[in-house]
């Protein structure tokens, strides 16, 4: 009798499996001990070491420089704040803002077919080759990336050696002779500042954007066209608005990291400096740590006020 | 009277898959059609044809006699509701009800107020304002309805409208589509795969099999009378009978059809068959019985009193209900 009682209970319970069998049985009926151990560390992580390092940085804009000795004054202050409003600085604040906002857009032109077509009808291998392609241009160095577009725009480059062979020089020549956005040659012209950026932070685009398209069902396209809207129409009242959530967050991607970007303007374009060369020089050889923070402060602002604009206008009311 | 929508030789073949395949069909105007059928016969791709979601390999369609396989689905003047609905999620109710008027760009205040008048004459009434992800599924059809009824289409098509629906409600739909259908006199033309649901709504039915039209024809002659094999099963599960068993059941040659419910069990004199499966239906009971070696379906009234299963009874039936599918 006991014994079959034995038997009963090892049919209605499983054996134990050790000691991480008990381990996964406390996690079971005490789920908060294991959301508190798998969440420390990276809030840890986050909240000290990045979110603290963000405060101390905003707080070192907050101080100044004694000009004479070179000496940060660590009176609070918004002189600072000041300095980057005198010409040379707001210059390079529009400069960066600017080609930012430029990339960004052009980011989301080119990137848009490319995610559409992975989104809506790559299937199987044609996605998988999709994915490499989009991915494949991050598994290569940065600066090696940088350094072959300057091979490729180069006045002696493969761009100007296809224009010559093809006897479109002067078309080249005309477009280089524009003010601004033109120069000696694509290398040293925002063109090529422009066309860089556009390459590397391309994927940052695609993926987001293919992943929100992807979650448009086909039959909602249907349903527009049902309707009675033309292909254009379906695009600008259907599939734009759902597919915003996805274009917003690339868009983040490719206009923070254009506002924080130093290497690419300082190989390819102009001298000119940019928020990302200004942070670089003032932390460094100039020593100037307020400066270099309050123009840390600049992007990080812009950004936030992107976001809330972009919330305000309902970008997110999709998601 | 024309035609709202014909079918002429029309296939669509998906690679080596016809999933249409040489299908000859005329739909006529003012009537709800249904298109019944079981999953890939290809009821709903010819659905699809008509609205222009697919384009045919072969074969011309014609909506109210005007070719129209070469007109994308935005110029024609058919609307779908659509299986899941497809109610645009950043839209409010009434924009998704207005959205073809704003297509056609009616001014503002107007084509509100026609979604208002849509809206009222499916009874939601002042729901507008709402996201379609606060309505329950029956509202969300109610919208779709709506949305695809306001343009004054020539024919409105409907994929499996009532599939989400649970039984109470599905029932109340179909009571309300069909109102709606007679008073809008407009062509309804629905696919389903219910055969209920096409045998109580629709004015004629298309029975589709393999990518072909198995039978066109009223409800009733769909029921009582059909044509094939497939017909008899797949609508109301009919016996088929083997052309042996039509012999010795009634002298006559040939495959047969004999519904389960033409089927009734008597005191004596009948047929003796072998009680093999019962189940009890609430209002009916199913038997399933063995005659002269064959399996049998019948749906008796609960008045023959109890059976035990192997155990013998006697059945009769009408000879005048046994329908002749092929004659031999």
């Amino acid at each position: 009798m006991n014994n079959s009682a034995n038997d009963r209970r090892g049919a209605v319970i499983s054996a134990g499996f050790g000691l991480a069998g008990q381990i996964s049985d406390v996690f079971w009926r005490k789920p908060v001990i294991l959301l508190l151990l798998m969440l420390t560390p990276p809030l840890l992580w986050l909240g000290v070491v990045y979110i603290g390092s963000l405060l101390a940085l905003l707080a070192q804009s907050f101080f100044s420089i004694d000009e004479f000795s070179g000496l940060i004054n660590y009176h609070l202050t918004l002189k600072t704040y000041g300095e980057l409003l005198n010409p040379a600085n707001l210059d390079i604040i529009l400069r960066t803002v600017s080609m930012a906002a430029i990339v960004t857009l052009a980011s989301v032109i080119v990137a848009f077919p490319v995610a559409f077509y992975a989104a809506r009808y790559a299937r199987g291998r044609w996605k998988a080759l999709f994915y490499l392609g989009v991915m494949l241009p991050l598994w290569s160095s940065y600066l090696v990336k940088i350094y072959a577009w300057k091979l490729i725009l180069a006045k002696e480059g493969i761009l100007n050696w296809f224009f010559e062979l093809t006897h479109l020089k002067w078309l080249l020549d005309a477009y280089l002779a524009i003010p601004m956005i033109g120069g000696n040659s694509l290398s040293v012209s925002y063109t090529g500042t422009f066309l860089v950026f556009l390459y590397v932070w391309l994927p940052f685009m695609v993926l987001p954007m293919q992943a929100a398209l992807e979650r448009v069902p086909a039959n909602f396209l249907e349903a527009s066209s049902d309707l009675g809207a033309t292909p254009w129409q379906t695009f600008r009242n259907v599939l734009l608005p759902l597919a915003l959530p996805g274009v917003i967050a690339g868009s983040i991607f490719t206009f923070s990291l254009t506002l924080g970007d130093y290497i690419i303007p300082q190989i390819i374009g102009s001298s000119r400096l940019f928020i990302g060369q200004a942070v670089y020089s003032h932390q460094g050889t100039a020593g100037n740590i307020p400066l270099a923070a309050a123009f840390t402060v600049v992007p990080v602002v812009i950004m936030g006020f992107y976001l809330w604009m972009a919330k305000r206008k309902g970008a997110f009311d999709a998601l | 009277m024309k035609p709202a929508v014909t079918f002429i030789n029309v296939s669509r073949y998906f690679g080596s898959v016809k999933a249409v395949n040489q299908v000859d069909l005329a739909i006529e105007e003012g009537e709800f059609f249904a298109m019944l059928g079981p999953s890939g016969s290809g009821k709903t791709t010819c659905l699809r044809l008509i609205a222009g979601f697919e384009r045919p390999t072969g074969g011309e369609i014609k909506i109210l006699d005007e070719p129209i396989q070469d007109i994308p689905p935005y110029r024609r003047n058919v609307n779908t509701v659509f299986q899941d609905y497809a109610l645009f999620p950043h839209l409010s109710v009434a924009e998704n009800v207005a959205y073809a008027l704003m297509i056609r760009k009616v001014d503002k205040k107007q084509r509100l107020q026609q979604a208002e008048e849509a809206l009222e004459m499916v009874r939601l009434g002042g729901y507008g304002d709402r996201r379609p992800s606060q309505l329950s599924g029956g509202q969300r059809q109610r919208v779709a309805l709506a949305r695809a009824l306001i343009g004054k289409p020539a024919v409105l098509l409907l994929d499996e409208p009532l599939g989400a629906l649970d039984l109470k409600l599905r029932e109340e739909m179909q009571e309300e589509l069909k109102q709606l259908q007679r008073a809008l006199g407009i062509t309804f033309v629905f696919v389903t795969h219910d055969q209920s649901e096409a045998l109580s709504m629709a004015d004629r039915i298309a029975v589709f099999n393999e990518g072909e039209i198995a039978q066109i024809g009223t409800p009733q002659d769909i029921y009582h009378r059909p044509e094939t094999e497939f017909v008899a099963n797949f609508v109301g599960s009919s016996n088929v009978l083997p052309a042996a068993l039509v012999r010795q059941m009634s002298g006559r040659t040939g495959i047969a059809s004999l519904r389960p419910e033409s089927i009734r069990v008597v005191a004596e004199g009948g047929h003796t068959a072998i009680v093999t499966a019962k189940s009890f239906l609430g209002s009916a009971t199913r038997l399933s019985l063995d005659l002269y070696g064959a399996g049998l379906n019948a749906l008796v009234d609960n008045s023959f009193g109890s059976v035990e299963i192997g155990a013998p009874i006697q059945i009769d039936w009408d000879d005048a209900d046994m329908h002749l599918i092929e004659g031999a």
